[in-house]
């Protein structure tokens, strides 16, 4: 209870920043926690989310997504299938696609994160603590 | 300079317009906030309201299905659920955003149970992560709580009121709406307070434009009003004040440092200055904040005192005081000590005076006097002696009337004869200045000369009386006497008109005689005496005038190159009853006849005093009885 409060916190306080800045901010933290060493090369099928670059500690843009270790995805739809490499959603309905481990999304005007249990186990990932509060099976 | 009161009073308006705009800029804000304030409370109040029915709703399905939860309801129930989300969406507009009931699960985080929207609608069950502790405070409190997003944004609202049901919260209301009512607000009031600021930017650039101009003027007008050198108001404020300045409210007294020609001359210009700057500062420093002290001339001052609150006897009193004051300085210049001392005139009847200057001239004169009796003393204008001529001024002519006279052609003169009563025929006239005023009535110089005296009128008279008689003269060719003083003949300017006048008239120049007055102690007799020997080149002789009273002295007769005695009439009146004035006269006309002198008496009033004359063997005679003065 006291670490979603925590959360919900650290989400709250990034509410000032420009909403792109929240996202890089809340993506940085979870390649933290999904990779084991950082920074990360992303690489989105939405262009504009390179915008996020600029305010990311551990996210480092490719243009190419093979060379990718994440790659954010709108749809699931066109999605290049690259082995080793985490998806991760950028809308809720992406986390129907099974190779998408979670997903970073707006609900109602606030950042929202979620990450599959099932797929995390899958994929061998092992979060924190910290990621508790957002990790659970899709209804 | 005072500044004048529409000036006062358009300033005073600009400042009051100031602050009144000023105050409105700074509570701009506080209306801005106490109206968005209004607007936050009346849509809570609408939400509040919808929401209660809402609420009521809800209660109604759970009741009459006799349901557990409400989670368990709408998860059996999905037409029930798309029913209340129906109702739910019919509060979202664009002000309410989003409208949904969320419930807390057993891992204590945040489901979506209904969401009003119809477009990126949260799954039933979904995870909601929420962004403030509200929601947790309003969930555990059971309380209905509204908060913004952030304490420093209270443009998004969220209004959060929770189900109950069976004495159990069942989910919570989440309506999250905006001010955007209150952005009307601020777009209307975002130009006014730029309008305002502009107004006020205005104000400020005018009045510190306003204020570079006044401290530019004030420096620029001190430079044109005050003595460089004595740091005293100088002649020119003088000019300016006297427009609009009620002279009749003060005492003016002339000053003058005693024979301060002389400290100049024998020390140097700068000891000069010296001494100057001891006078001023002694005077600046006892004089009081209202008295206005002004540099008149070179060492001349005059010193305005407000007389509504002083005796006559009090202003008298301190003005001598400042005559003691100066008399106590002691300036050391190599060596030397000097120790100033100031003559005071003192005009204490400025309301018998018709103009400042006049009244200026009064106090000159009493300056004059005081320097006839010494120096280093102060002669009032005595009321009790003055009486009688201060009616007189009053009746008299001014600088002013005499100005007039010589500028419309009423000034004239009448010739009195001047008998050889040896052959009773005319021996010569006596100009005799006259003015007439505007009534017509004819003044004499006795009414109008002693007041114009120190003006530079007196000396335009004076020229008008020398072309007048040079004219005169060169027309008909008569011998005319004129009347000067010896200070007239010592202006330079006043010399070379006589002898301009008198090469005009050539030969007829012969035909002219000065009588001369001397009123005063003659303090240039070089001078004097190399004009009058110029003068007399060119033909023209000299009288001495009114000799036997006052200044006459012997001695010019003789040093001066005086043609002429001409014995004063206070001697000759009374000559056939008294025997002194007939002694004097006899050893006047035995001085005269030594020295080769022609003799003339005046006063001849009657047939006694002309015997009496004829036996002391005088020939040239003057008065009423042989002819009165006319115009010729």
């Amino acid at each position: 209870m006291l670490r979603t409060v925590l959360l919900a916190w650290i989400l709250g306080s990034f509410l000032w920043g420009s909403q792109i800045e929240i996202a890089a901010k809340i993506l940085d933290q979870t390649v933290q926690g999904l990779f084991k060493t950082v920074p990360v090369r992303v690489w989105a099928q939405n262009q504009k989310e390179k915008e996020m670059m600029p305010f990311s500690s551990y996210m480092q843009w490719t243009d190419n997504p093979k060379e990718a270790q994440f790659i954010l995805i709108e749809t699931s739809k066109n999605k290049p299938s690259i082995e080793g490499v985490i998806y991760f959603g950028m809308h809720y309905e992406t986390l129907k696609d099974p190779q998408v481990v979670g997903a970073f999304y707006w609900q109602k005007g606030r950042p929202n994160l979620l990450f599959v249990r099932s797929r995390l186990l899958e994929a061998r990932i092992h979060l924190s603590e910290t990621f508790a509060a957002y990790i659970e099976e899709l209804p | 300079m005072n500044i004048k009161k529409r000036d006062l009073f358009l300033r005073a308006l600009l400042l009051v317009l100031f602050a009144i705009l000023l105050f409105l800029f700074f509570s701009i804000p506080d209306i801005e906030e106490e109206v968005k304030e209004n607007i936050k409370t009346d849509s809570i109040a609408t939400i509040a309201e919808v929401m209660e029915n809402f609420h009521a709703h809800v209660v109604e399905a759970l009741t009459s299905r006799n349901a557990t939860s409400l989670e368990a309801l709408l998860d059996e129930d999905e037409a029930l659920r798309h029913a209340l989300e129906r109702q739910l969406n019919l509060l979202i507009t664009q002000e309410f955003q989003y409208v949904y009931v969320v419930y807390k699960d057993a891992q204590q985080k945040f489901r979506f149970l209904l969401d009003g929207a119809t477009s990126q609608k949260a799954p039933f069950k979904s995870k909601f992560d929420v962004d403030h502790a509200a929601w947790i405070q309003a969930y555990e409190a059971k309380e209905t709580m509204v908060f913004s997003a952030s304490e420093h944004n209270n443009h998004w609202i969220t209004y959060l009121s929770p189900i109950f049901y069976k004495d159990t919260i069942q989910g919570m209301i989440a309506v999250d709406f905006s001010l955007k009512r209150s952005d009307n607000i601020t777009n209307i009031i975002v130009p006014l307070k730029k309008a305002l600021l502009t107004v006020l930017g205005f104000i400020v650039v005018v009045g510190f434009v306003a204020i570079v101009q006044y401290a530019v003027f004030y420096l620029t007008r001190k430079k044109a009003y005050v003595d460089p050198l004595t740091q005293l108001y100088n002649r020119q404020y003088l000019h300016d004040m006297i427009k609009d300045f009620s002279y009749q409210k003060y005492i003016i007294a002339m000053l003058d440092i005693d024979h301060f020609k002389r400290v100049n001359d024998m020390y140097g210009h700068d000891a000069g200055d010296k001494v100057l700057r001891r006078v001023c500062e002694a005077l600046s420093a006892a004089i009081r904040n209202e008295d206005i002290l002004v540099r008149y001339g070179g060492e001349e001052f005059l010193l305005l005192l407000p007389h509504e609150t002083l005796s006559l006897e009090q202003t008298h009193a301190i003005i001598d005081r400042l005559r003691v004051m100066v008399e106590a300085i002691e300036i050391i210049i190599n060596g030397i000590r000097i120790t100033p001392t100031v003559s005071i005139g003192v005009n204490s009847f400025t309301d018998h005076f018709k103009t400042m200057e006049d009244a200026i001239v009064g106090a000159d004169q009493m300056l004059y006097k005081a320097k006839l009796q010494g120096r280093n003393c102060v002669v009032c204008l005595d009321p009790k002696t003055q009486n009688k001529t201060s009616q007189k001024q009053i009746q008299t002519l001014t600088v002013h009337d005499v100005k007039n006279a010589l500028e419309s052609g009423r000034v004239f003169c009448e010739y009195q004869p001047i008998y050889d009563i040896r052959t009773l025929e005319v021996y010569k006239y006596e100009s005799l200045i006259r003015i007439r005023n505007e009534e017509g009535t004819v003044f004499y110089p006795y009414s109008f000369l002693p007041y114009i005296m120190y003006s530079t009128v007196y000396k335009d008279l004076t020229k008008y009386v020398l072309h007048a008689n040079f004219a005169k003269v060169q027309a008909r060719a008569i011998p005319v006497s004129i009347n000067l003083n010896i200070t007239d003949i010592l202006d330079k300017d006043i010399y070379e008109r006589i002898i301009e006048g008198l090469e005009m008239l050539g030969d007829a120049a012969r035909l002219i005689t000065f009588e001369l007055l001397e009123e005063e102690k003659i303090e240039k007799i070089d001078l004097l005496r190399t004009y009058i020997s110029a003068i007399h080149a060119t033909g023209a002789r000299f009288a001495l005038d009114d000799f036997g009273s006052g200044y006459s002295n012997f001695l010019h007769v003789l040093s001066l190159d005086i043609d002429i005695i001409k014995i004063d009439g206070s001697l000759i009146k009374d000559i056939d009853v008294s025997e002194i004035s007939r002694a004097l006269v006899t050893s006047i006309t035995a001085f005269a006849r030594a020295s080769h002198k022609e003799v003339v008496v005046e006063y001849v009033h009657n047939q006694e005093v002309l015997e009496v004359v004829k036996a002391l063997n005088i020939h040239f005679v003057q008065g009423y009885y042989l002819g009165k003065p006319r115009v010729m």
